[in-house]
């Protein structure tokens, strides 16, 4: 049984957030709302990867094919003179709920055999798939645009302001609902898988079908992340999609906000695209990519708990301050 | 038709070769200490740029610059174990992550030193000889030599010395080798050395097979995960036949249909091994 209590007490961070956001756009120019729109994006990213990767264990390489595969798919029917000759342009409140169940259909057919096979396993093979349908998208050119990709795609809203509030919109709603899986039984069960499975096996559980609850959680938030995300750019291509980059940034983002914690990777999304941001006058290419290298790596190194580790730990150090004594069932 | 035949033959066996030295690398890593190392492709490009800098901008004479190469990507090898990865043994994750980033780390590093443009580098030995009414460069010959000669010594090395049989001992029970009095921390670390050295010298034959451009580590990377599993992970003669498998299936893909689909058809295999039989074809 859930305390309603402390349930309700541990929504006040979240009021907190949510009025801290709408103020947002009244106190700070255009352009640092665009930056908080792609930080919002890159914390649902990371939150889908975390959904799944940091909960169970199972680090997913291939979370770019769920984003990618739902931004084409939708790109792909709603674009202008594509796809001939059918020649069908469907309007966005169609193609966007067909790229989400692509992302999870897809994902269902690929990712779900490969979650029988464990630890690194099914990394390599979700980095297989991932190569794979780049290299697809990119021999479909005719379908897909190939190299370039597609460009001049529908938007849903124009302005930075509008697309802040959707954005914004989506990314709590999406971390609402991630929370309170999280801390369900069901949240609990998934952190045991990544312990250690056969442990959760043997009581009884079926790890796959969790493993598979979890999974398909997270195609859904790469989907929506996915299409929201293709149609807030207007454009779609493999260099974007399917990077070694993109990839980076979401599973750093998740590592440096803390793995396995859904609030970390929010916070994780917004460091990594302001710091990348605000480096972008200071350094140029390739060192600007290399300083953010460097610091990922040493927040791994460092804290591989990540910021949520650590306000964690203060949080618990000052706790235990005030009682007097060390709460170790405080302390994950 | 013969000539792509033939062109196939050579081509496959070169790539083969070389695939089969990165591969052995990132698998001894993963006998001895369970954990992947991401990184291990980048040493292949480290070690091509460093072999075409030595020889090529500062003129040092071909056998020192191999030499020079080979001892920067071993020492890059070990220095990811002592630096960044011995403090994380028992948590894969983290090491999965971390090397992931070093690879990057590295491929910026590469594209800092040497910019995006792509380089030629010599071929180590010039001429060409006719064989079977083909012509084939001296330096692919060279290449399958020298990689045949390294692979034949990773196996003498670990068949019958004493520390290659510490390092199959792991690979099979770690806990047992321990009792035995093995000491894992000093194996991993000449396993480590070694995967570097390995990758070091495929990478200054990539580099004259192909050239060197900062991506070059994409395909091998993918490539010997593919290479591993097909094979068995930590299964050095599954390995040996894996990487034929696959470095034929792409030469043939590369030369008979479509270059764009180069490493699709291997990545399949993979998919179909480990669905059928998840240990891979050798793993135990």
């Amino acid at each position: 049984m859930v305390n309603w209590i402390t349930s309700v007490k541990s929504f006040r961070w979240w009021l907190v957030a949510i009025v801290v956001m709408m103020v947002l756009p009244f106190i700070v120019p255009p352009s640092f709302l665009r930056i908080c729109i792609m930080a919002n994006f890159m914390a649902i990213f990371a939150m889908s990867w975390d959904m799944m990767s940091g909960y169970t264990g199972y680090v997913s390489f291939g979370h770019p094919f769920l984003i990618g595969l739902a931004g084409y798919v939708s790109a792909m029917l709603s674009h202008q003179g594509g796809f001939q000759p059918p020649h069908i342009v469907l309007p966005l409140y169609v193609t966007m709920p067909l790229g989400i169940a692509a992302a999870v259909g897809g994902g269902m057919l690929f990712f779900l055999p490969s979650m029988r096979v464990r630890g690194p396993y099914f990394s390599l093979i979700s980095l297989a798939f991932l190569m794979i349908l780049s290299r697809i998208m990119i021999a479909a050119g005719a379908m897909t645009g190939g190299d370039r990709g597609l460009t001049s795609l529908p938007y849903l809203v124009t302005g930075a302001v509008n697309n802040y509030w959707l954005s914004t919109g989506i990314m709590f709603a999406v971390a609402i609902g991630l929370w309170l899986v999280a801390r369900s039984d069901v949240g609990h069960v998934l952190k045991a898988i990544r312990m250690d499975e056969d442990v959760v096996e043997s009581s009884g559980l079926s790890t796959y079908r969790f493993k598979r609850f979890a999974f398909i959680l997270s195609a859904i938030t790469a989907g929506i992340g996915g299409v929201f995300y293709t149609h807030y750019m207007g454009s779609i291509s493999p260099a974007g999609a399917f990077d070694y980059i993109f990839l980076l940034n979401i599973i750093v983002s998740t590592v440096v906000g803390g793995m396995g914690t859904i609030l970390g990777p929010i916070f994780g999304g917004y460091f990594i695209t302001f710091f990348t941001e605000s480096t972008r006058t200071l350094l140029e290419g390739a060192w600007r990519f290399m300083a953010y290298s460097l610091v990922a790596l040493a927040i791994v190194y460092f804290r591989p708990g990540g910021f949520y580790g650590i306000v964690h730990d203060i949080a618990a150090w000052f706790r235990a301050k005030r009682r007097g004594g060390l709460q170790y069932d405080q302390v994950t | 038709m013969l000539a792509l035949a033939q062109s196939i033959a050579i081509n496959g066996a070169l790539l083969s070769g070389l695939y089969a030295l990165i591969s052995l690398g990132f698998t001894m890593i993963y006998g001895v200490g369970r954990v992947l190392n991401l990184a291990h492709a980048a040493y292949v490009m480290l070690g091509g740029y460093v072999y075409f800098y030595c020889l090529q901008v500062v003129g040092i004479p071909e056998p020192l610059s191999m030499l020079i190469a080979i001892a920067v990507c071993a020492g890059a090898s070990l220095a990811t174990y002592v630096g960044l990865v011995r403090r994380y043994m028992s948590n894969p994750t983290i090491v999965f992550v971390s090397t992931f980033i070093l690879a990057l780390v590295i491929n910026y590093l590469v594209v800092l030193i040497w910019g995006m443009e792509t380089k030629n580098v010599w071929p180590v030995v010039a001429g060409v000889t006719q064989f079977m009414g083909q012509t084939i460069s001296n330096n692919l010959l060279c290449t399958l030599i020298v990689s045949w000669v390294c692979i034949s010594g990773v196996l003498l090395f670990v068949r019958k010395t004493h520390m290659g049989r510490a390092m199959r001992a792991l690979a099979m029970d770690r806990k047992g080798a321990i009792v035995s009095g093995i000491n894992p921390d000093r194996v991993n670390l000449l396993t480590w050395t070694i995967a570097g050295a390995l990758a070091g010298i495929a990478g200054i034959f990539f580099g004259s097979y192909t050239y060197l451009v900062p991506s070059m580590w994409h395909m091998p990377m993918v490539m010997s995960f593919a290479i591993v599993i097909i094979g068995g992970l930590g299964s050095i003669e599954g390995t040996l036949i894996a990487s034929h498998i696959v470095g034929y299936m792409q030469t043939t893909t590369t030369l008979a249909i479509d270059e764009r689909l180069r490493g699709v058809f291997a990545l399949i295999i993979m998919i179909i091994v480990l669905v059928v039989r998840p240990k891979g074809l050798f793993g135990k």
